[in-house]
């Protein structure tokens, strides 16, 4: 399949995770040129191993793990600047679905994309631990870590 | 835990929209890009690894002390001046 193809067949589903996983629109759009940058390049290597799917799905994972890390890193810059926008500074500026949103927020990368894959895309947890190449009671962990603070801040702000 | 299921299912239902051909066209360019910027790197480091060859190969003579040139070799072989290479060199 060329690349053409396959960004036609994955386009929607790369996106819905990305857009639950990033919060801000042009972090977003960022990320999603990262990931098919990165498949780009790593197509000429794609032996078919596994389904073009899960492959892509892999390199979403991933990329968007990397991406989120780095922006912490440059929120944690901004803080230590003072006087620039901050990433809920910038979160303000969606005007749709901020509160349900901004919960996820308080989750470290990797939690994020565990309770994103396991309770809202509905993913096994071996499949999990596959895509994420981590041991499976890693996954439980950040899982259920991720749950209590969803549920704290849930509670925190009342109905959303 | 009600809360909780309440929040994954407002998730799960949560809509971002979606331009596909123009992040397509984002994305070529980005990728034209790169490769633009790949293949200048590496006529750089060619053009280094050129020019570098050129000196090593030019200046190691002397630095290993070495007769490469006419006037080193006539100087050596003959015990001349430099007033006498210039004689021996351009003399008629």
């Amino acid at each position: 399949m060329d690349f053409a193809g396959i960004y036609a067949d994955s386009k929607d589903k790369v996106w819905k995770l990305v857009s639950r996983y990033v919060l801000v629109r042009e972090d977003r759009e960022d990320l999603f040129q990262e990931i098919y940058l990165s498949v780009h390049r790593a197509l000429p290597r794609f032996r078919g191993e596994s389904s073009i799917h899960t492959w892509i799905y892999k390199i979403t994972v991933n990329t968007a793990i990397n991406y989120a890390k780095k922006q912490s890193r440059y929120k944690w810059i901004k803080k230590m600047l003072g006087g620039l926008r901050t990433i809920e500074e910038e979160v303000q500026d969606i005007a749709t679905d901020i509160q349900t949103f901004k919960p996820l927020e308080k989750l470290n990368p990797w939690q994020r994309m565990v309770l994103l894959l396991s309770d809202v895309e509905e993913k096994k947890l071996e499949e999990i631990a596959e895509i994420l190449k981590i041991p499976i009671g890693t996954v439980k962990s950040n899982l259920h870590r991720a749950r209590e603070i969803i549920k704290k801040e849930v509670k925190k702000n009342g109905e959303l | 835990m009600g809360n909780y299921e309440d929040y994954i299912n407002r998730l799960k239902g949560a809509k971002a929209e979606l331009d596909g051909g123009k992040m397509y066209s984002r994305i070529e360019i980005k990728i034209a890009g790169r490769a633009r910027r790949n293949r200048l790197l590496m006529g750089g480091a060619l053009g280094l690894l050129l020019i570098g060859s050129v000196i090593y190969f030019n200046v190691r003579p002397y630095l290993s002390g070495g007769s490469e040139t006419l006037a080193d070799y006539v100087f050596q072989q003959n015990e001349m001046n430099g007033d006498q290479i210039l004689n021996y060199v351009f003399m008629d």
